[in-house]
């Protein structure tokens, strides 16, 4: 069994509407990945097939050599860009919500996130600003030990502060050892000195899959620049 | 056990507020009975309102179901993202129809039972009918509650299924999973084969004081609806882990 993520010939039609482009490629352990593109251009969907949330129209996507279904949640840990909790919940209900039903939930893990990103544990769900939620959603994310973190636009919505911090937090809290953090985001300039490599895709094909240094070494463009000169 | 404890207060916690307003309406239900029984005296009128209100539980399952699934299809991927079987996630939500389904009608019937012990030493014996017959219609009422209650499972599942596929004719397709297996199923029910399969275990029901006639019931035809239920729930559990999608 390889500790990988592998497409082989995916594509994914919504309706009529094709939405992945006979895609493969491999994810390996140990790396933070973006995934960049325009919008529409298939990054949610992309992280959707890993976590078994959407299904290839052909081709298949494994994790670890395990066809990728929704229960595929037991190695991976997925956030929507939607909410990922039950409103009804307090932030220590969602917690202990979430230990309940992911044995890797690491909570001691949580709640160090959660002091660092400051949210206030009784707190409603519901009455939580939109960044508060954003800062929730990270803590339930990143506090499972499974080798897979995929995050679907984390910073998205939230104010400048906010998103260091969490930048910040994916340092600290992913354990590049035995974990890949993968995720999608518009706010490239922000994550970039974090970045491993990143996947570049237009209208559900593959651009581009290269390491940050080897496009600093070959093209002397960060990915901004780079994603700049290559989409307009 | 923790685990799916856990589900289930969550999945109570989703639908309580159907839960207590149900209870509430029981308690206006009592009222009208009560009301009923002070204008018209010692008959069988009284039992009208609560009739209607214990009837009506045939759609408190698929109601409570309908809303708890509603309410997960506002964030599906969380729902969908647990990596417990389906069949796991749906029975946290079966049980919990059910169990608030019973609590309703055994509140109900301690109404009920209430307003007519004290009639039970009177001579007219269908006090008694009615109340052994009232017994016998609750489980009834249950399993013809869970019976549409794996339906909207069924249908909820199809629904999420080809949403994506097909778009709009999606609620066609619904109609004809509707439709089709009922179609097919009161042919099949007309057979002498299926009369044959299901009818063994008779047993008769007699209510002398208001019913010529014995029910007669079998055995088979439970299991038959029972294999039924098992088997459109297992066939939503698998379209749930296959085939729907966020």
């Amino acid at each position: 069994m390889r500790n990988v993520i592998e497409f082989t010939h995916v594509s994914k039609m919504y309706k009529k509407r094709s939405a992945i482009k006979n895609i493969s490629l491999s994810l390996p352990l140990g790396k933070i990945i973006a995934i960049v593109g325009e919008n529409g251009s298939g990054k949610s969907t992309l992280l959707k097939l890993i976590a078994g949330l959407s299904h290839p129209t052909s081709g298949s996507v494994t994790v670890n050599g395990e066809i990728a279904n929704r229960r595929i949640g037991k190695l991976v840990s997925y956030l929507s860009d939607h909410d990922s909790f039950y409103p009804l919940f307090t932030i220590r209900e969602a917690l202990a919500f979430q230990a309940s039903q992911f044995p890797d939930f690491n909570r001691a893990k949580a709640e160090e996130i959660m002091r660092y990103l400051q949210l206030e544990p009784d707190k409603r769900i519901r009455d939580l600003s939109i960044g508060n939620r954003g800062r929730l959603k990270i803590v339930l994310t990143l506090a499972r030990d499974v080798p897979y973190i995929l995050l679907d636009e984390p910073l998205s919505g939230l104010d400048p502060m906010v998103r260091q911090s969490i930048v910040k937090g994916m340092i600290s809290y992913v354990d590049l050892e035995s974990q890949t953090l993968v995720m999608t985001s518009h706010e490239i300039t922000e994550i970039e000195s974090i970045l491993d490599s990143f996947i570049a895709i237009r209208d559900g094909s593959l651009i581009r899959m290269a390491d940050v240094e080897e496009l600093h070494e070959s093209e002397g463009l960060g990915i901004t620049e780079w994603m700049k000169k290559t989409y307009v | 056990m923790a685990t799916w404890s856990a589900l289930f207060k969550k999945d109570f916690r989703l639908t309580r507020t159907v839960f207590f307003v149900g209870l509430v309406i029981n308690f206006l239900i009592l009222s009208l009975t009560l009301f009923v029984d002070v204008n018209t005296g010692d008959n069988l009128y009284l039992f009208i309102p609560l009739v209607v209100a214990i009837a009506f539980h045939i759609l408190y399952l698929p109601i409570l179901l309908f809303i708890s699934l509603k309410t997960e299809a506002n964030h599906l991927h969380l729902w969908l993202h647990n990596p417990r079987s389906a069949a796991a996630l749906l029975l946290s939500k079966v049980l919990n129809g059910i169990v608030m389904a019973v609590v309703s009608l055994v509140v109900l019937y301690s109404m009920a039972g209430s307003l007519i012990i004290s009639r039970f030493e009177l001579i007219e014996a269908y006090w008694t009918d009615t109340w052994t017959a009232g017994l016998l219609i609750f489980p009834h009422i249950l399993m013809i509650s869970i019976m549409f209650g794996v339906w909207v499972i069924l249908l909820w599942s199809l629904y999420h299924a080809l949403k994506y596929r097909i778009g709009r004719w999606t609620w066609l397709a619904l109609l004809g999973a509707v439709i089709l297996p009922t179609w097919i199923a009161a042919l099949i029910d007309s057979t002498d084969l299926f009369k044959q399969l299901t009818q063994w275990g008779s047993m008769e029901l007699n209510f002398t004081t208001f019913l010529m006639d014995p029910i007669p019931l079998y055995a088979g035809e439970y299991l038959y609806h029972f294999i039924v239920i098992v088997g459109l729930f297992y066939l939503s559990t698998w379209i749930i882990d296959r085939k729907v999608e966020v």
